[in-house]
Formats: structure tokens, sequence, C-alpha cells
């Protein structure tokens, strides 16, 4: 019986960092040789698509689209999966993973990470309670603390939902930085992930310039770190 | 001669929620989240016209030492009876809270049978319950 994972962004609030956790998951599979499955679940925006264009497009109205992600696992021997939701698709996944038989799928070794990106709005931090009320432990989860508007996540850290949370499913935590914002905005207007930019062997305007290269770099082995630390986490 | 009691031997006046306590419980029961103390107070407020600040219900299972046995994960979930009439202090039982009881029997025999078919417990925003400093502190020594 071969282990699986099923790495899923949770973060059903918009802009919250969901398409970028992903892009740098992405990144890191493709660093250690990790042969990875991705499903762009935002079908309207395809965001993921934009930066991996091999990224396979599925629609998370569809419960038969969703369920060709374990479906896959189970039949077609993928190892490791990777899908962003798409933004404000709460209600209909948490419905579908209400529906799945965890225990079942357990058995044949096909296990699921929640991606959960917070950052200091509470709505971000409501959201990922509402899914871990619905399905608790039996998911594992990676709670990213994207610092891009401040530190301090008070919904989390500071209410009895927010401790319960933390007491009874365990998760692990990573922390996403603020990268700068001009270096942000032309990584996003290209369309090129943060390897992309790296590794380009052309020039690009404001990016590849030794100074800035040696930033980016930092910056993506700070994040590759922490998901080396959670690898158990997120490989199968 | 009447008898007078010193001031700190005053007798002890019940909390209006003893009589909800195994209800209480339960809710705090990991399925697979304890339900938050302020949609405790709304249930309470909804169904028994009760009302309670969030805070209250959690000093009223601290100050009993009643908080472990909310975090137990026993995972078996209580069958039968949710909530079991108690006695007052002369052993009589007391009407109003036996009727209660029986209430709160019958809804919870409602909502094991209603599961499958239960709406998505949302939280929202509003329904969250932010901790003092002190309360962050005695949570973490514990």
């Amino acid at each position: 019986m071969n282990a699986t994972r099923i790495n899923i962004t949770l973060g059903t609030k918009g802009g919250v960092g969901k398409t970028t956790v992903a892009l740098h998951l992405a990144d890191w599979f493709n660093q250690i040789k990790a042969d990875v499955w991705l499903v762009d679940l935002d079908e309207e925006n395809g965001t993921l698509r934009r930066f991996l264009p091999h990224a396979q497009h599925g629609d998370v109205h569809n419960e038969s689209e969703v369920d060709a992600l374990v479906v896959a696992a189970d039949e077609q021997g993928y190892d490791l999966l990777l899908a962003d939701l798409k933004a404000g698709s709460g209600v209909e996944m948490l419905a579908w993973f209400r529906g799945l038989p965890f225990e079942a799928l357990a058995e044949r070794g096909i296990r699921f990470t929640g991606f959960a990106c917070i950052t200091t709005d509470p709505d971000s931090v409501t959201t990922l309670l509402r899914w871990a009320y619905v399905i608790g432990n039996r998911i594992d989860y990676i709670v990213v603390r994207n610092y891009r508007d401040g530190q301090e996540i008070h919904a989390l850290d500071r209410t009895s939902q927010g401790l319960d949370f933390i007491e009874q499913c365990r998760p692990r935590f990573i922390e996403l930085p603020q990268l700068r914002p001009r270096y942000q905005a032309e990584i996003n207007s290209r369309s090129l992930t943060l390897s992309g930019v790296i590794r380009s062997q052309d020039p690009i305007p404001g990016l590849t310039n030794i100074m800035v290269r040696h930033r980016l770099k930092e910056y993506q082995a700070a994040i590759f770190k922490q998901f080396e630390a959670h690898r158990d986490f997120i490989l199968p | 001669m009447p008898i007078r009691l010193e001031p700190h031997r005053r007798a002890k006046v019940a909390s209006k929620l003893e009589p909800f306590r195994e209800f209480i419980l339960e809710l705090r029961q990991p399925q697979p989240m304890p339900t938050p103390y302020s949609v405790i107070a709304n249930i309470l407020k909804a169904r028994y016209g009760l009302t309670v600040n969030p805070g209250s219900i959690h000093d009223f299972l601290r100050v009993r030492g009643l908080l472990k046995r909310e975090h137990r994960s026993s995972g078996k979930k209580a069958s039968g009876a949710y909530f079991q009439p108690k006695s007052d202090r002369h052993g009589k039982r007391v009407p109003q809270i036996e009727a209660a009881g029986r209430r709160v029997n019958q809804e919870a025999a409602q909502r094991e049978a209603q599961k499958e078919n239960e709406p998505l417990h949302l939280i929202t925003t509003a329904d969250l319950h932010y901790l003092t400093d002190e309360e962050i502190q005695q949570r973490k020594a514990k």
C-alpha cells in the first residue's frame, strides 16, 4: 500500500496567501524532486495555473471533479497532491470534506493536510475555525501565519476558540514573512514563481540584479527550511 | 433566638447554571471541537431564556474543577440521559429542574437523531471570545 498525502490550501477568505503558499510548496517539491500532481480548484480566476500552466484545472462546484482528487490518489498511484482552493468555496468544500470516509481512506494510506493561511484579519482565523469545527483532527493542519499586515494575530492567539483549536488539533506553524511589496508586485505582474525569478537566465528589470536575487534566495530559503521541518506533515 | 450566619459561612447560592451542568459539559466535549462558550450562551438564551455571559460559563466550569473533564477526549459519547436531575441540599427533588432536565434530554435525543442532516455549524467572527492576559496565563499553566 502506497502512502499518499493530499495537501489543500484551506483558507477560504480571499487574499490571505493561499496561492502564494501553494506556489512556494510547488517550488519546494520541485527542489526536492518530489513528483506532485497540482490541481487548481479556482475555476474562476485560475491563479495557480497562471503561474504554473501545467497545473490541472478542477471545478470546486463540481463534486465529481473534487472527488477526482481522492480517486486519483486511490486508483492512479499518485502519492503527492497539491490543490489550491478558490476563495469563497468554504461551504461547498466543507460539505464535501464532511462526507469523506476518513477512516477508510486512512486504511488505504491516504491522509490530508490543510494549509490554513491566517493574517491579522480575524475573518481569516474564523474561516480556519470553521474547518476545525467540522473536520476536527481528522486531517493534519499547517497554519501559515502570513505577516503581510503584521505579526499580531490575536484572533488565534488570544481567543478561547483559537486556543481550543491549537490544543485539540495540534497544528504545525509556518511563518510567511512579508516580501518587499516592490518585488512582489514585479513577480506577480510577470506571472513568475520565486524560483522562476531566481533561476532566470534572462535579465528581469528590478529582480535579477545580484543584490535582489540574493534577497529573494534568502527569503525562499527561510520558507523552504520551515517546509523541511514539517515534511512529515507535507510528504507521504 | 435566630441563628446568624457569619459572613464567611453564609449559605451558598446555587448557580443558575447548575441544572445545565451536564448539558454544558456535553456541548464542551470535542465533537470534533468543543462548542464555543458564546454559542452555548446563545443556546441557553434561545431554549431556556437564560441570559448568561460566555465568560460566566467558563468560570462555572472552572470553579468546579470541570475544565479538565470537559477536555477529556475519550471519544465515547454519553448515551441515554444527558441531564441527571439533582436534588437540592435538603435532598428534595426540584420540579422545575427536573422539567428542564426532561426537555434537555428530549432535545439531546432529537439532536442525535438529526445529526446526519444538521446544517454546518459555521462560527462567525462575532463569536470569537477574546481572553484577558490573566486567562491566557491560566490556560498556559494548565
